[in-house]
Parts: C-alpha cells; structure tokens; sequence
C-alpha cells in the first residue's frame, strides 16, 4: 500500500539518486585527478624516474612512424654493440593508447604536444581505475560498497605511487586494465553471460598488451574455478564464463609480439590450461550427474578424476623434462622460493622493488584500510558466494606476493580498497540505519534513544577515521610519490625550497658537446634517462634483458684502471658516467649500488671480481682511508671521489652520504680517464676514456711523467669544468 | 598413494553433508581389496554409459537446433584431429602460428557452441535464449577476428 | 676435577710442543697431538705458532682463520664452525692417525686460528695477511712457515661449502679419499616420531569435533585472515631478511622498534603489529556480525538488548580508537615526521 502511494516520489527519488551518483563520480574522477598533480604543481610537467623515459622515447617514435615501423623497431642506441628488438620485446599497451589519444585530440581540433598527454596519463586513467572498482565491488556487495571502494582507489597512495603526473609506465594503463577484467569476470562468472566473458577476454588481451604482470589474471580466474569446483559448487555457468575466457583470450594473447608462444609453452600459463580441461571433464560429468543416481556417479567420477589428474601432472612434467614447455620464468620463481633469486639472478633481487616489505609500508601505503582489509575478508567468508571466492583468493595470494616483493604492493592495494570497503559498508549499513525498524520499539513504537546514541558514536567514529584517510593520502602524496627523481627537491642554507637538476644538467651537457654517437658507459640505472634525455648510445639499460652485458659494466666500473680501460675500449665507449651523492647527499648514488655491480660481475668472473676483496680488513664496506685495496683502486671509487678533497679547501671531503671523511691521499690520480664534465652539485660525474698516447707509451706511465713535470706547478684553483663554456 | 587420494577425495565430496561423513570413511575401508570395486565400477560405468546416451538421444530428438549444435561440436572436433593428424604426418609446425590459430579456433567454437547449448536446454537466470543467441555471435565474431588476424 | 684434566691436558700439550719444536714433528706426533686436541682440531695461537708450523713436518696442515665470537657477527663462521668440526672428524674416523689409506706417504692434519678478540687480533692474522674469515691456509710437508697457499670456499650453503672445501683440499693435496659424512640429528628424528604420534592419536581421538570445525566456515576464515594478517604485518620479511629480534639503543635500553626507519624493521615488530591487527579484525567483526551470536548467549539476560544495541558498539568503538591510537603511535616511532597521530601514546614506548 505504502509503496503504490510513493510510486511517483520513487521516480523522483531515483532521479535524485542518479543525479547524486553522477554527482558523487565526477567528484571522484576530480579528486582522482588533482591528487595526482601534485608532481606537475611542485616541479614542472615531466616524465619521472626511469622506465618513463623510455616509454616516453618509444611513444615519440610511435606517433613519427607508423604501428608497422613500432613492431619492427631495431634500436641500435641501447645495448651497445647487441642492439635490442625493441618492437618484440615490449607491452606496446601503453605507448599505442597514448598515440591513439594523440591522433583522436588532433582529430578533433585540440593538439597536444605528445609530452602532455604522456605526463597526464596516468591520472587519466587512474579516474577510470575508481569507476571499475565501483563495477567490481557492486558484484560484491551492493553499490554503497561500490562507492567507498571507488572513493578509497580514487585517493589510496599505494596506487598513487605508481600513477602520478608523469609516471608514464606500463603500470599507470595496467591497473586500469586489471580491474576492468576482474570487473567483467565476475560480471561474467555470475551471469554466465558469453558476452561479458567475451569483454573480459578482449581486456585481457589488452592487459596483456600493457603489462607482464598480466600472468596474475592467468593464473588467478583459473584458481578461481579451480577452487569453486572443489568446493562443489560447479555450475554450467562458469563453464561458459571460462571456456569462453580462455579460448579468445589464449589466442588474442599470442597477438603479442613479446608474448609470442609463451601461452601454450610456459609453465606459467599451464594452470590455465590445466583448468580448462578439467572443467570440460567436470562439465561432463554434471550431464552424467544428472541423469545417473549420485552413489554410482561418485565411484565413476573419483576413479576418473584420479586418472585424469595423474595423466596431467605427469604429462606436465614430462613435457617440461623434454623441454617442450619452458618453465617458471625466473621473476615467477623467486617468488615462491625467496633466496632463489639473490643466489641465482642477482640482478633480480638488486632492484630495490623486489625486496620485502616491511609492516610500515602498508600502512603507509593504505592508512587504515590495512586494518579493514583482514576484517573485509573475514566478512565476506561468513556469506560465501561465488565472487567472494574469487576477492580470497586474490587477497591471500596477492598478499603473499607482497610481502615477497614491494613492488606487487600495487596490485594488492585494489583488493584492499575492495575488502575494506565492503567491512566499512557493512558498518554503516548497521550503524548508519536510521530507518523505523532499528531505532523504533517494535511493539511500543518509541525511539530508542539508547540505539540512537549509539549509531551516532560508532558511526562518527568511523567518519573521523575516514576523514584522517584523506588527510594521510593527501600528506603521502605530497611528501613521497610526487618527486620526478629526475629533479630532486631540496632547501637552500637559508630554508627556501630548491630544485636540485643536476641530472638534466648533465644529460643536456651530453647531448649538446658530444659526438652524435658517442657511447656512454653507465650503470643499468640511468640507460633510460641516458637514451631519452641525452639521445646517446649506452650500453645497458633498465630493460635488463642481457645479464652478462650489464656484469661487463659491473665489472668495469670495479676492475682497476688498466683492465677496466681495456674492458671499455673493446666496447667502444666513450664516456663513463657515474652518479655521487656524496657532495649532497643523496643516497641513492652509485657507491651505495656498487655492491650489487660487484656481485654482478662476481656471478660472471668469479674469479676477476671478489666481492670479499671490497670489504676492508674489519669486513666493513668503507670509503675513507681505511677502505680496502680493491675498493680504492676500483674505478668506481677513483671517478667517484676524484678531486673530492680539494673542494673544501682543507685537505679532507666529508662523505653526506657513508658519513666517512677521506684524506688528502686518499684517491689515486686517474691515468686512463679524464674528466669531462661535473655537475653543479657533484650529482653526475662524467669522464672521458683518454686517447692512446701519442707518443706510444703506456697511459699510466705517460700520466706519471706528466705529473712529475707538472709537480712544481700549482694545481688548478678548481677541478671543476666552467660551466659559461659550454653555452 | 591411490588408496590415499580415493579418500581424500571423497571427504571433499562429502564437503556439504557433514552426516554421510560416516558412510564415507566406511566405504573408503573395502578398497583394500581392489578387484570388486573395479568390477562394480565398470558394471557402473557401462550403467550410467547407457542411461546418459539413451537421456541424450530423446533431447536431441526434442529439439532440432540442439542436434544442429552437436552435429557442428562433432565436426569440429574432427576437424581439429585431422589437423593434429596432418601436422604428425608431415612432421614439421613450420607455420605454427597458422596451426595453432585453427586448432585454437576449433577449440573455442567447440566452447562456445557448448555454452550456447546449455544455455539453450537450461537457460541461465536473466539470460534470455536470444540474448544467448546474440552474445554467442558476437564472442564468434572477435574469436573469428582474432583467428584471421593470427593466421596472417 | 674438569679444571685439573684440562690443565694436565694443556701441560701434556705444550710439554710435547716443546719437545717437537726440537726435533721436528713426525706424523704421529701430530696425530697425538690431534687427538688430545678437542674435535682433534689443534687450535693455532700466536704461543704455539713457531712451533707448530716454523718446523719440518711430514704431513699437510690445513689451517682455518675463523672468528666464531658472537661480537664479531661472522654468522658465515658461527655457521661453518660445526661443519668445519664434522669435517675434521669424518677424517679422523677413516684415517685414525691421520694418514692417507691410498697413499701412506701423504697425511692431513686440521688446525684453527679463531679470533676472539677483534681488538687484539693475533699476529698471525697479520703475518698472513688475512683480509676475511672464514680463510684457509694449507701448508705443505717439510715446508717452512713462508710456504703456504692461501683459499677461500664458495659460503653460499652448507653443501657448497663442504663440497667446494673437499674440491679444493683434494686438488692441493692430492690426497683423495676425503669423505664428508652427515652429522645425523637423532633428536628432530624423535621429536618428529613423537608429535607425529601425538597429532595421529588427537585427530583419531577427537574426529569429530575436528571434522566439524574443519568444514566450518569459520575456521576456514580465521585461518586464511591469520595468514593474510602474518603477511601484512612484515612476516616475510623477517624470513627473508632475517633481522635482529630486538635491538638496543645507545643508552643500552632495549627497543622495540626500529626508529625512522620504513624499510626496515624488527622481528618483534611483526608480533606486535600483528596482534594490533588481529585485535582490529575481531572488533569490526564482532561490531558487524556479533549481534546474533551474542543474542544466542546473553538469551534470558534481563537487560540483553541493552547490552547488544549500545554497550556492546560503544565498549568496541572505544576498543578501535584505543587501537588505533596505539598503532598510530607505533607508526610515529618509525616516521618521526608523520603528523597524524590519533593520540600521543609514544611515550609508553620510549622509554626514558
């Protein structure tokens, strides 16, 4: 009755509702957007970090040449002299979206410098990240749900850190996409809808496209299933949701050029497979099921079961024996055994994104959703549908690999935001239920003002803590995720804030005074920024495909002069860059990478680099007088330090960084190498491999006699190159 | 280790009726003895063998268009053997992405047909059987897509 | 009783050194000496060096420079130090006076130098040169103190590294039946016996009650949110990194937490974190989905609605903020410039 008679206010308050939803969207995707702009306000508009860069160059040459040219793209200017296929080992994901953008704006009238669209990528994207989370946990729970999950995604620094204004990487598109497909896979997995399975599929095919975490949705819908099935819950739902899944998005997945064969030879993507057959047995079975009584089927369903299962592993294992599927890749392995990767790849577990995490880091990261996420999960296990199978199993995994490795922290932080909505929905749902039923006596009809009070305490509390959430996100933001690292913020003497560019600054030195194609010898690290900003050869970069190339440089810069200049010169290089912050303090220079060079290189010549010989007699990893012989003589040290005790006038340098003072004698004169250039704050040193000699004597021995002649003369006022010269 | 596995994956099954709990842990005892249980499970298997195939042949009966359905599963599935035949026969995968593109499409009609199939006997809750009908062409159409893509 | 014996050992030792030191030592003298020795690892010092080593001996002499003194934080030799002790007894048990079965002529004997105190290391770590420990140094039969050669092992594991000793021993000495045999652990043997039996006897005694919390939902919730917690809370990191359980400050108090430090952490902090966040999950549960259960119990209570629909949410409400604040205080030990601290609780934890 009540109802007929608020049928026409429902209309209203539909369109209320509606309006209000919109409303509550546009006010995410805003505050999705400008929390991520703090970069671009506090510096400039400007790629960030490393991978950027290239993503960044590889996008330029994008949108000059055509997609056929992109695939095919040799690149001679890295890897030096290998050279990379650039165009089949990349996610094109990313840099085709970007251009497509590019090419729509132009169509329309509006164009936009490339860089732009680059740097405002990721916060873009992050907004349409907020509106599949919505999708995802209204599947979940309910649309209240939806929208504190979308509210939580929007603003969460643990998907901030990857998705600033100018963090154009693979990550900023892949998240997206991995939403997107969960969403449609638990749309599809309800419905059983070819349609939505199919929509799944094709976004797989683009998360593949983008990303190589990818092998993540692989393995977790398969989980998903396989585990429904055991629980006995199959039903002809999810045979259509999955089959379909796995047959467009296999075959769409070897569109790739980079993934190629990998579904069908991989031991990753074998689970899938695995799944697919399983669920045709068990689809199978349920038509048998039906028709047979269920004791006889049991005996008939246990005896092929086994066999079917035996056969599979044992034809896994054989196949992987003969070596026709490849197994686990070495990233995927060291995440299941966690010494795996510092004995054997250590160039793995160098990076410091693939150390453990630390508890501070996820509150860091999520505030107090971390301490929502465990209830969320707990809550959706009392009502166990079938989508809440697929949140566990993507909560406990992910929150495995996380601890494993920092880096996955991003692909946890979604799950959390979903779980911790739905627990805080919850909440409120009780506590936020102003309605008749729960504060009216049923049978007398009185407020219960008990009840009232309360709902108001528990549930302001909650406010208060949402309101801190925000205020936490905002200060995170701030503080941590939005510095380029290219650009580096710093105080001058007197507190005014500074920017310290001294990485540009010698990047733009490169590009304007050397040969065209002059080879740089740098660390891994810095190959990007090298081939992006200062458009010159290196020799390895951050696509860390070639071990043994990065151990040469590795080796190097830890060899003494002699071998080093013998090792450089057979690679043709020209300048050997190194990154020291011990002027400044940054700590994040080359010194306190070396160890991971010297082990690097120890994994290749075990015999020519110790890392033990780096170690002084104390076992201590030391800078100033009481380093080791092999440290000081190591060409590392020697560039690092060259002329470092001479800037302070009196004979000794302070170290910021290893808080180590070095003496006069400290640092042996450079014989093989001299120095080109040297930023403003010591940042970046660059030197140049000398010529041979002239008059065909050995370089150290024709620096000695230079030295001795030269001994009477005063020494230069200033080691450091003039700056005005280079104008 | 089989007798082990028989076990455990009875308690799996019994997962929902915590009362068969008893019945199952007896039964799993006789199967120390193997030759009965293999013997009445053949007597079963070749029971419920010709019970389904009888239940089967009365539905595709019933309705024309099922019988269509199969008849194309059943070409399929043929089809796709007698490309693994050929690719054995001449020894090479030479054009592999060819082969895997057409075995892989076999596969996926074979799914896709199915899913329409039980779709079109039991139809899903909210899924009416045209909208199947659309959504099982459409999901054709981008497998088909993808497939001439793949096969250059 | 020990004292004396050990004295009269120490006596017996330097009285045959003594001797030795004039006349050269025989095999059998040093395989006396070995086996008076304890482990029959005859412990090197700068009194005993000239000795032992700066006269003609008939036997080679591996010498391991180790330091195995919790101070010097050598955990590869604290590690190696009872395989180094295994090694020297498989040698002893098949060559029980220390002398080659294939090849008489050629002998091995098994020395340590093991640095107690950094401050005053021996002079022999000087003479050497010794750069890093664990090291060896092999000496040669009838040479002198000068003629050694020094090697180090690969330290990667156990197997390596007894591997890569036996390698490197058999090669210089050319002595080749060295074996390894496997210290056999008969206590984790019986203690595995013995919880297997007991887990066995438990399960068979209590069947169905395990049955039924086995396939309860609950359980399966609490055990994969404990997992979940574990993991968030910095587990893994402790595995992997295997960090100090606590620390001490300068003052010599002793610290729970790793002061401004995110990346770094305790193993203690993880049992605290984790008990916060395990007391953070039973309250949001308990304040979501306690009412019900809690109706059942109180049933009959005079003032049970009271209880369920205000004291309940607001003692659990006050219980989160506690918590919260707590965790919040925690947090600020670890980022000194972290603003949003819910209440200054810090000081509980700061000790002065």
């Amino acid at each position: 009755m009540v109802e007929k008679q608020f049928s026409k206010d429902n209309w209203v308050i539909q369109w209320v509702q509606s309006i209000l939803m919109i409303t509550i969207f546009i006010t995410i995707f805003g505050a999705a957007i400008s929390s991520r702009l703090f970069s671009v306000i506090k510096f400039e508009s400007i790629i960030h970090e490393f991978d950027p860069w290239f993503n960044f160059r590889a996008t330029k040459y994008l949108v000059e040449n055509n997609f056929k040219d992109f695939l095919n793209w040799f690149d001679d200017r890295t890897w030096y002299p290998l050279g990379r296929v650039t165009g089949g080992t990349l996610y094109p994901g990313l840099m085709t979206t970007s251009a497509a953008i590019w090419h729509l704006f132009r169509k329309i009238g509006l164009p936009i410098d490339i860089r732009n669209i680059c740097v405002l990528f990721a916060p873009g994207f992050a907004g349409f990240t907020a509106w599949a989370t919505y999708e995802f946990t209204k599947e979940i729970k309910d649309s209240r749900a939806g929208l504190f999950a979308a509210a939580f995604m929007a603003i969460v620094p643990g998907y901030i850190s990857r998705s600033v204004a100018g963090a154009y990487d693979n990550e900023a598109i892949a998240i997206t996409l991995l939403m997107v497909t969960f969403m449609f896979w638990i749309k599809a997995a309800k419905t059983g809808s070819i349609l939505y399975s199919a929509l799944t599929a094709v976004f797989y095919f683009y998360m593949v496209s983008a990303w190589g975490g990818y092998v993540f949705i692989t393995n977790l819908i398969p989980l998903h299933i396989f585990i429904l099935i055991l629980m006995g819950r199959y039903n002809n739902r999810l045979y259509s949701a999955y089959t379909t899944w796995y047959a467009i998005g296999t075959l769409a997945s070897m569109q790739i050029p980079f993934v190629g064969f990998l579904p069908i030879r991989s031991n990753d993507h074998m689970a899938a497979l695995g799944v697919f057959g399983l669920i045709q047995i068990v689809a199978f079975g349920n038509f048998v099921k039906s028709q047979v009584s269920s004791n006889k089927f049991r005996a008939i369903m246990i005896v092929s079961m086994i066999i079917i299962l035996s056969v599979g592993v044992i034809g896994l294992f054989t196949l992987t024996y003969f070596g026709f599927i490849a197994p686990w890749t070495g990233r995927f392995y060291s995440l299941w055994d966690t010494n795996y990767a510092k004995i054997h790849i250590p160039i793995i577990a160098s990076v410091s994104e693939h150390q453990p995490v630390a508890w501070p880091a996820f509150f860091f990261d999520t505030h107090f959703l971390i301490w929502l996420f465990p209830a969320g999960v707990f809550l959706l296990f009392l009502d166990l549908k079938d989508e809440h199978v697929f949140v566990i199993a993507y909560a406990v995994l992910c929150s495995y690999f996380t601890g494993v490795m920092i880096r996955l922290m991003l692909t946890l932080t979604p799950i959390i935001c979903v779980c911790a909505a739905v627990a805080l929905s919850k909440i409120f749902d009780i506590y936020l239920n102003f309605s008749d039923d729960s504060i009216r006596d049923k049978t007398t009809g009185q407020l219960k003002l008990g009840t009232i009070a309360t709902h108001f305490i528990v549930s302001g509390t909650f406010i208060f803590y949402l309101f801190l959430f925000v205020l936490h996100c905002t200060w995170v933001t701030r503080n941590a995720y939005s510095s380029p690292s290219v650009v580096l913020p710093s105080t001058t003497r007197s507190g005014e804030p500074a920017l310290i560019d001294d990485f540009r600054e010698a990047y733009y030195w490169l590009r304007m005074n050397t040969d065209e194609d002059a080879k740089v010898a740098a660390w891994w690290d810095y190959g990007y920024q090298i081939g992006g900003m200062a458009d010159r050869t290196t020799l390895v970069d951050n696509n860390t495909w070639n071990n043994t190339h990065i151990a040469i440089v590795g080796k190097a810069l830890a060899s003494p002069e002699e071998k080093s200049y013998k090792l450089l010169k057979e690679h043709d290089v020209d300048y050997v860059l190194v990154v020291f912050g011990g002027l400044l303090g940054f700590s994040g220079d080359d010194l306190n990478k070396f160890l991971w060079m010297i082990r690097i290189a120890e994994g290749i010549w075990p015999d020519e680099v110790s890392e033990h010989s780096f170690y002084n007699d104390n076992n201590d990893y030391r800078v100033d007088s009481t380093a080791s012989k092999a440290m000081r003589e190591s060409v590392m040290y020697k560039m690092s330090f060259q002329g470092f005790t001479d800037i302070m006038g009196h004979g000794t340098g302070q170290d910021k960084v290893r808080g180590q003072t070095l003496q006069e004698g400290d640092v042996l004169p450079l014989d093989y190498f001299e120095e080109a250039f040297t930023s403003e704050n010591w940042l970046v040193r660059l030197y140049k491999l000398k010529d041979l000699d002239a008059e065909g004597r050995d370089l150290h021995e024709a620096s000695e006699f230079e030295r001795a002649n030269t001994k009477a003369l005063k020494r230069k006022a200033s080691k450091k190159p003039d700056l005005d010269l280079r104008i | 280790m089989a007798k082990k596995e028989v076990q455990v994956n009875k308690k799996e099954k019994t997962t929902e009726k915590a009362v068969e709990v008893p019945e199952a842990v007896e039964e799993s005892k006789p199967v120390v003895s193997q030759k009965p249980i293999n013997s009445s499970i053949s007597k079963d298997f070749s029971e419920a063998w010709g019970l389904s195939m009888k239940s089967y042949f009365e539905q595709v009966s019933e309705d024309k268009r099922i019988m269509l359905i199969d008849i194309f599963c059943l070409f399929l599935v043929i089809f796709a053997a007698l490309q693994c035949v050929f690719m054995i026969l001449i020894r090479s995968t030479f054009p592999f992405n060819a082969f895997l593109s057409s075995f892989i499409l076999c596969v996926g009609q074979f799914v896709l047909l199915i899913s329409l199939r039980l779709q079109l006997t039991e139809p899903f809750p909210h899924i009416s059987k045209s909208r199947a009908f659309g959504e099982f062409i459409f999901a054709s159409l981008v497998l088909h897509f993808i497939s001439l893509h793949f096969i250059n | 009783m020990k004292l004396s014996a050990s004295v009269i050992q120490y006596a017996v030792i330097c009285l045959s050194v003594l001797t030795y030191s004039v006349y050269g030592l025989s095999n059998s003298e040093l395989a006396k000496l070995a086996l008076e020795s304890p482990n029959h690892i005859i412990q090197l010092n700068d009194q005993n060096k000239e000795q032992l080593l700066n006269t003609q001996r008939e036997g080679y002499v591996v010498v391991l420079f180790t330091a195995t003194d919790p101070k010097v934080k050598c955990k590869i030799c604290r590690e190696f130090e009872s395989e180094y002790i295994h090694f020297v007894k498989s040698w002893y048990k098949d060559h029980p006076n220390g002398q080659s079965n294939e090849d008489k002529s050629k002998s091995l004997f098994f020395f340590e130098v093991n640095i107690r105190n950094v401050r005053s290391m021996p002079d022999l770590i000087k003479y050497y040169k010794i750069e890093d420990v664990p090291r060896f140094i092999l000496f040669r039969p009838d040479g002198l103190m000068d003629d050694f050669e020094k090697f180090t092992i690969q330290t990667t594991n156990t197997e390596v590294r007894i591997n890569d000793l036996l390698t490197k021993i058999k090669t210089a000495t050319q002595i080749y039946d060295i074996k390894y045999y496997e210290p056999t652990d008969y206590s984790s043997l019986l203690w595995t016996v013995f919880m297997t039996f007991t887990v066995v006897f438990i399960i068979k005694r209590y069947r169905n009650f395990i049955y039924s919390v086995f396939h309860s939902n609950v359980s399966k919730a609490a055990l994969l949110t404990s997992f979940i917690i574990l993991m968030i809370s910095g587990y893994m990191f402790n595995t992997i990194k295997n960090p100090r359980y606590a620390g001490v400050n300068k003052e010599g108090d002793i610290m729970y937490f790793i002061p401004g430090q995110l990346q770094a952490q305790f193993a203690i902090e993880s049992q605290i974190v984790a008990l916060l966040y395990v007391s953070f999950t039973i309250v949001l549960v308990t304040l979501v989905a306690g009412q019900k259960p809690l109706k059942e119990f109180l049933k009959g209570e005079k003032h049970a609605s009271k209880i369920i629909t205000v004291l309940m949410p607001i003692t659990l409400s006050f219980a989160f903020y506690v918590f919260v604040a707590g965790f919040t205080s925690i947090y600020k030990v670890k980022q000194s410039s972290y603003p949003f601290q819910v209440a200054k609780l810090s000081s509980l934890f700061r000790r002065k």
